[in-house]
């Protein structure tokens, strides 16, 4: 029995579909038990004053990370079968700058406006209509834009292959980064936590 | 010792094994999942099932593998030609629903095959190729009409092949006829058939 369970065949589309609805209230749950369905906590963070989101998404980036290497390595994952996003460098830049705009500017990311809105949040209702609304205008202008969205592929890249560098170094690096940005965060969280103003920070 | 240092350590130590080790191994090509989808026979789709998706306004990429040639004598309407080692550098986009054809369909299988362990999800290919297309859906033989159900089917292809340039004929003409060779293009939309054409495949759909 290999991960991923889907493209394995171990279970059909209509199944996946459902697991996928388990697994995302399973998400918004702990998004919201984390603190994340408050706009407040999330904006935080653009201020240095609160990196509880660093410190989570880095986090779950290394765990899963870590998790598919040896998972992988162990023989219970084939890594074939998951799926790596295409890379288009100047769309997802563009992409990424919006996304990073709307984040700042809402207090939420797509997934966390979700979790406000059904603990009834205002805001998040409101972020919410702004998300659908620019899904449905990405859409309906799609044919103008499909050109560009698809210029400057790198095809499925990751990391290591763009370094050139083993998938266990990379491995390695990353997990260091991580370190070093989680130490790096607590100090500056620390630091607030003694500061007056922001300028003694 | 705190528990944060407990876990740092724990990353750390998995991190430089990783590193030891190098790879993850045991990578696979995808090939099970491919030999499902042929056997499945969701790797294709018949001509008279994409000409239904084409007429009903679904926005499908198609693309000609054939020679300059060919395409320039004749193409399906809205295809593009693309050939083989463009395919395969990224041409296609991924999710977008595209359609393979090569003449007889032997050179599109063997796009299709490699553009699957490229990871690209809604790649099909035209049965039967561009002769399929020309059989099935330009120049298709209209058979008797014996009863009301017979004469639907009928009525169906003949919208089809006019809407796509094609001639159809009757059971009784020739297969050379005239107007079997001739350069088309899109033609006029005909009259709707009077009741929804049915594929006989299953129809084209995203796989996530």
């Amino acid at each position: 029995m290999d991960a991923p369970f889907y493209q394995s065949g171990f279970f059909d589309y209509d199944t996946a579909l459902f697991l996928a609805v388990l697994i995302g209230i399973g998400f918004g749950f702990f998004l919201e038990q984390a603190g994340f369905g408050s706009s407040v906590k999330l904006a935080r963070q653009f201020y240095f004053h609160d990196l509880t989101v660093f410190k989570v998404m880095f986090t779950a980036i290394v765990t899963a990370m870590l998790g598919l290497f040896w998972l992988s390595w162990l023989g219970f994952v084939d890594l074939s079968l998951v799926r790596i996003p295409p890379t288009y460098v100047v769309p997802q830049l563009v992409g990424g700058l919006v996304f990073g705009v709307g984040f700042v500017m809402g207090g939420y990311c797509p997934g966390t406006c979700c979790v406000a809105s059904v603990t009834g949040k205002m805001d998040g209702w409101i972020h919410l209509t702004g998300m659908l609304v620019g899904v449905l205008l990405f859409g309906e202008l799609y044919p103008l834009i499909a050109r560009w969205h698809s210029s400057t592929p790198m095809g499925e890249l990751t990391l290591s292959q763009f370094f050139d560098l083993p998938e266990g170094t990379m491995l390695l690096l990353i997990v260091a980064i991580a370190l070093i940005g989680f130490y790096g965060a607590e100090k500056i969280e620390g630091r607030l936590r003694r500061a007056k103003t922001f300028s003694q920070i | 010792m705190s528990s944060k240092l407990v876990l740092a350590a724990i990353l750390l130590i998995l991190a430089l094994m990783g590193a030891l080790v190098g790879s993850p191994g045991r990578i696979t090509l995808d090939v099970s999942s491919i030999a499902r989808l042929i056997e499945a026979e969701e790797d294709h789709i018949s001509p008279t099932a994409l000409a239904e998706q084409l007429y009903g306004g679904r926005r499908i990429r198609l693309i000609d593998l054939r020679d300059s040639a060919s395409y320039a004598e004749q193409h399906i309407p809205g295809a593009e030609r693309v050939p083989l080692e463009s395919l395969l550098k990224g041409a296609l986009r991924q999710n977008e629903v595209t359609v393979l054809y090569s003449e007889g369909g032997t050179h599109a299988s063997q796009a299709w095959v490699l553009l699957k362990l490229m990871r690209h999800d809604s790649v099909f290919t035209l049965l039967g190729g561009f002769a399929g297309w020309k059989r099935e859906v330009l120049d298709p033989i209209l058979g008797k009409e014996t009863n009301p159900e017979e004469r639907i089917a009928n009525e169906r292809r003949r919208a089809l092949s006019i809407f796509f340039g094609g001639k159809p004929r009757k059971e009784f003409q020739s297969a050379t006829g005239k107007g079997a060779s001739q350069k088309r293009g899109p033609a006029r939309k005909p009259t709707p058939p009077a009741t929804k054409p049915e594929g006989d495949r299953p129809p084209l759909r995203y796989v996530c």
